[in-house]
């Protein structure tokens, strides 16, 4: 269920060629073929991002299935001039933060906000990995804390590496209010993070001795 | 203690000047509450940077292209719900308003034959009118106009209605979303 992103974490980005710009003119077209495999090969990273924002398997796949249809209902609109790929990860960023938004009024259960879909890679050893899987879920929760906006400026920053001009455009924000937002959410995940590792760790109802990572 | 510009320094994206990292050093090795804002930066840092992307359960593709055939028929049973809304409602207006006026008349059966003679004549009436007006003007326009352009209207008008039955059954059978 997961890509691993690049060496040493840097931020995997789909490689947009030729190739795609040629579906994307036949999409325009009509041929639905065409957005097909536009769908196939921007599913992960409009996915990724529907779910580190919704932080739940389930609205995040209802959300990139809604973001790809909002994307071919509104091809008419797309600039060529633009990537295709930030393109979308616009169209996914409004759509999660509009559902963060009506969120607040039918929150979701604590337990459903917890980023169960994270497995641990089990290669370092049962207890390294239940460790590692604290530490992400820790940063789950954390996130999930976050405001709408802060919270898609750190995914896109971090996942995506987006530049702020990117990250304005995608989010309609200027940039020095991105570096803002980008600022305020380092501050909060650093300070729920120390408040965090003063806590015993509580995963699904069971306590855990501090991580040791 | 002032923790200010250092904490701003701690959260930058950018590298600071040589200086200013200096004097950021220098606050850290002296304040444990920054030290520690430190820490716990670059350690959720390291795993944002280290967590992998999440993908989507396989057959992403398929259920997508379920959803948008799906989406496609809504769209059009929405279309064909408010041609069918909109024709009802036009409907009902005009049948309450011939309603009202025929209930008016019925009360009275000899003013309704009245009525209807009159309104009878103004039609036939009209229709000569019109016939002359349009004679009048052909009669104007067959000097003015070539003949060539008279055979081509009932072209242009043939044309004109294969695209307006070529438009009621695109809107009205397929959608707008095909």
């Amino acid at each position: 269920m997961q890509n691993e992103r690049g060496p040493e974490g840097s931020p995997v980005r789909v490689a947009e060629d030729d190739k795609h710009a040629e579906w994307v003119r036949c999409a325009q077209q009509g041929e639905a073929d065409a957005f097909a495999r536009l769908v196939e090969v921007y599913q992960v990273p409009v996915y990724n991002l529907c779910y580190r924002m919704l932080g739940e398997p389930a609205e995040a796949e209802d959300a990139a299935q809604e973001t790809f249809l909002r994307a071919y209902r509104g091809l008419g609109r797309y600039e060529a001039d633009r990537p295709f790929g930030t393109w979308l990860l616009a169209i996914a960023s409004h759509h999660c933060i509009d559902h963060l938004r009506r969120r607040r009024f039918f929150p979701l259960s604590t337990e459903r906000l917890l980023p169960s879909q994270e497995s641990a890679d089990p290669a370092p050893g049962p207890e390294e990995a239940l460790a590692l899987h604290e530490r992400q879920e820790q940063l789950g929760r954390i996130s999930q804390a976050l405001g709408p906006h802060d919270r898609a400026a750190i995914v896109l920053r971090y996942w995506y590496g987006l530049s702020y001009e990117e990250i304005g455009e995608a989010l309609s924000l200027s940039v020095g209010a991105v570096k803002s937002r980008l600022h305020r959410a380092r501050r909060e995940i650093a300070q729920r993070w120390l408040e965090q590792e003063a806590q015993p760790v509580t995963v699904r109802g069971r306590s855990n001795e501090p991580s040791a990572v | 203690m002032s923790h200010q510009p250092f904490e701003d320094w701690l959260f930058l994206d950018e590298g600071l000047p040589a200086e200013q990292e200096r004097l950021l050093q220098e606050h850290l090795t002296s304040c444990p509450r920054c030290q520690q804002l430190a820490g716990a930066w670059a350690e959720a840092d390291c795993f944002l940077r280290a967590t992998p992307e999440a993908a989507p359960a396989p057959g992403f593709v398929q259920r997508w292209q379920v959803r948008q055939a799906e989406d496609r028929v809504r769209a059009g049973l929405r279309q064909v719900r408010m041609v069918l809304g909109l024709t009802v409602s036009l409907g009902a207006i005009a049948s309450l308003l011939i309603g009202a006026e025929m209930v008016s008349l019925l009360r009275s059966p000899a003013e309704l034959a009245v009525r209807l003679i009159d309104q009878a004549m103004t039609w036939i009436v009209q229709v000569f009118v019109f016939r002359e007006i349009v004679e009048a003007l052909l009669e104007g326009a067959r000097a003015a106009v070539p003949s060539y352009w008279w055979l081509m209207l009932p072209v242009v008008l043939a044309g004109l209605g294969v695209l307006w039955i070529a438009s009621l059954y695109r809107f009205a059978l397929k959608g707008v979303a095909s």
